[in-house]
């Protein structure tokens, strides 16, 4: 068994030999799909985790090879391949927000799991509401748990930027969760009864 | 709880691996690849690999509808294929050193396949499953795959249609008629044009592509070649103690074995395993104490069903190792001949239908792709077979 190359190793080695670029692919294409999984549709999601990977590979001499990972490199490819298709994003979260628990409202211990799903609409209609940039530097944030310097790093932005787009966006969520949580009460008070108030 | 952590939990269950979606990106790449250069030759062709290829215009006119494949249930038993296994390893530890290529010269390797192949017209592809929607079309594509290999830097491969392919019914075979019957993948004449024209700016490139046809040799820049691997991971290494030889590839970090401990965050589970040490016994590169430990190492994983009378692609017939792999819901068959413990062949057969994408809709018992490994020796040129 021999040791891995780190991936600006690899990187580097596969602009003679391509083959090489393949370890970047082994390491990093379960992350960047399930990235991308997690912002769109599956077959979107399987189309631009492939691309992201042509993209990156037919663009390998301009990665800083000093540089240890790729990640953030890769994941900024991602994200700006999904800002062409914020539009089918915003309709895949406003499904999932439709997506309500009304169904279920009156069957006996499910209420945890209606508050759940109550919540998981509301964030999926915050999250579709959310300026594409500031939504990049969030998810970038969370779901690909890169630091604010790699999100830099990975947008093409100073890290200032990061920080106040993440502050916007985590200030325009809570405004949007705190609103739903408010409505949810009201309308449970009016609908189910005291079972569903707080 | 806080808005991240929130977000944090928000669609997870999405995230999980896929891999079909893998495969497909890995042809994609690999695709990609050659066309930059070199030829993409991974260890195993088993899985990840996804051979290239094209049909005549005869051979689209002739067309036919594919009679499913449909596997028997056999004769399965755990303790069976212990004993199965072991008798093997004695057969295979009484083996021949194997006999690997000098400078100048190549291992020539062949193979039959079957598999279900699904392609979007003047697009992607992907083999052992289907695509869905833009219009794509799925059938079985039958195909013998070369390879010329050596320890120096020019290379050869060779993929050539042997059937019509078979749609899985009559009215989606109508649809890809009517649609003008494009060819899958790079394999398309549409998409070969750029490869022909790239390699033909390359003088270290010969593309020979027409319909039913890939074929090309490549030679790599010099001070690069493959060494005395060619193409196939280095098995020299490895232990040949079965429990040492088990661990080692549960903790491999080489993804030219299968799957890695690396990339998935911790040792292989037993499919993984199992996976990886059927890979070892087609190495060439492969000695007779490691090919005996390689049985022996499967005799003791579990989840090992014995098949008897199982024929591979070929229809020489031996007997398989079956087991099941629950992310895909295939059950996987590898053929044997038990007298001498030569690899016949092996087979993915759908067990689960729905458990990924790429097989919603799909009978059960559908057998996604068959290989028989016709064997490889020694030769002094690309030409040579």
């Amino acid at each position: 068994m021999h040791a891995q190359p780190l991936d600006g190793e690899a990187i580097a080695a596969s602009l003679s030999d391509p083959r090489a670029f393949g370890v970047i692919f082994e390491r990093h294409f379960d992350e960047i799909h399930g990235y991308l999984r997690r912002r769109l549709d599956r077959q979107l999601a399987d189309e631009l985790a492939s691309q992201t990977f042509l993209v990156a590979f037919d663009g390998r001499a301009r990665f800083d090879r000093r540089r240890a990972d790729a990640r953030p490199w890769l994941f900024g490819i991602a994200t700006n391949l999904t800002r062409n298709h914020r539009r089918r994003e915003i309709r895949e979260l406003r499904a999932l927000a439709e997506l309500a628990p009304e169904a279920v409202i009156g069957i006996e211990g499910v209420e945890a799991r209606v508050d759940a799903e109550r919540r998981r609409g509301a964030l999926a209609r915050a999250l579709a509401d959310l300026p594409a940039e500031e939504a990049d530097v969030l998810l970038l944030l969370v779901w690909a748990e890169l630091d604010q310097g790699e999100i830099a790093e990975a947008l093409g932005i100073p890290p200032g930027t990061v920080k106040s787009r993440l502050s916007r966006a985590r200030r325009r969520l809570r405004d949007d969760l705190e609103g739903a949580d408010d409505g949810a009460e009201s309308t449970n008070a009016t609908a189910g009864g005291a079972r569903w108030t707080t | 709880m806080d808005d991240l952590t929130q977000i944090r939990d928000f669609r997870a269950e999405c995230a999980g691996d896929d891999p079909r979606a893998r495969a497909a990106a890995r042809r994609a790449l690999e695709a990609r690849f050659e066309m930059a250069g070199a030829v993409v030759r991974p260890a195993r062709t088993r899985r990840r690999h996804r051979g290239l290829f094209a049909l005549g215009g005869a051979v689209l006119a002739a067309a036919i509808v594919a009679a499913v494949i449909v596997v028997g249930s056999g004769s399965t038993a755990s303790p069976a294929a212990a004993e199965v296994l072991r008798r093997a390893a004695v057969a295979a530890g009484g083996g021949r050193q194997p006999e690997l290529p000098r400078p100048g010269q190549f291992f020539h390797a062949r193979r039959m396949t079957v598999e279900l192949e699904g392609w979007i017209p003047g697009g992607s592809s992907t083999g052992g499953g289907q695509l869905k929607g833009h219009g794509a079309f799925n059938a079985l594509i039958s195909k013998t795959t070369e390879s010329w290999s050596g320890p120096d830097r020019t290379m050869r491969d060779r993929e050539k249609m042997t059937a019509p392919p078979r749609f899985l019914s009559a009215s989606e075979r109508r649809r890809w008629q009517r649609a003008g019957s494009p060819l899958p993948g790079i394999f398309n004449p549409e998409n070969q044009r750029p490869l022909l024209e790239a390699a033909a700016r390359h003088d270290n490139q010969t593309l020979v592509a027409r319909p039913g046809l890939f074929d090309l040799e490549s030679t790599l820049p010099k001070g690069r070649g493959p060494g005395r691997n060619f193409g196939y991971p280095d098995a020299s290494r490895l232990p040949t103690r079965p429990e040492a030889l088990r661990r080692a590839i549960e903790h491999n970090r080489d993804p030219r074995f299968g799957y890695t401990a690396t990339e998935k965050g911790g040792p292989l589970g037993d499919e993984e395993t199992i996976y990886a040490l059927w890979g070892l016994l087609s190495n060439p590169s492969a000695t007779p104490a490691l090919r005996a430990a390689t049985f022996n190492a499967l005799a003791e994983l579990p989840g090992i069903e014995l098949r008897t009378g199982a024929k591979d692609l070929a229809g020489r017939e031996g007997d398989a190792i079956r087991y099941f792999e629950k992310s895909s819901g295939e059950a996987i068959e590898d053929i044997f001949d038990p007298a001498t413990a030569e690899v016949l062949g092996d087979r993915w057969i759908l067990i689960e239908p729905g458990k990924s994408p790429a097989t919603v809709g799909l009978p059960q018992g559908l057998v996604i792709r068959a290989n028989a490994y016709l064997g490889g020796k020694v030769v002094d040129s690309t030409r040579e077979r």
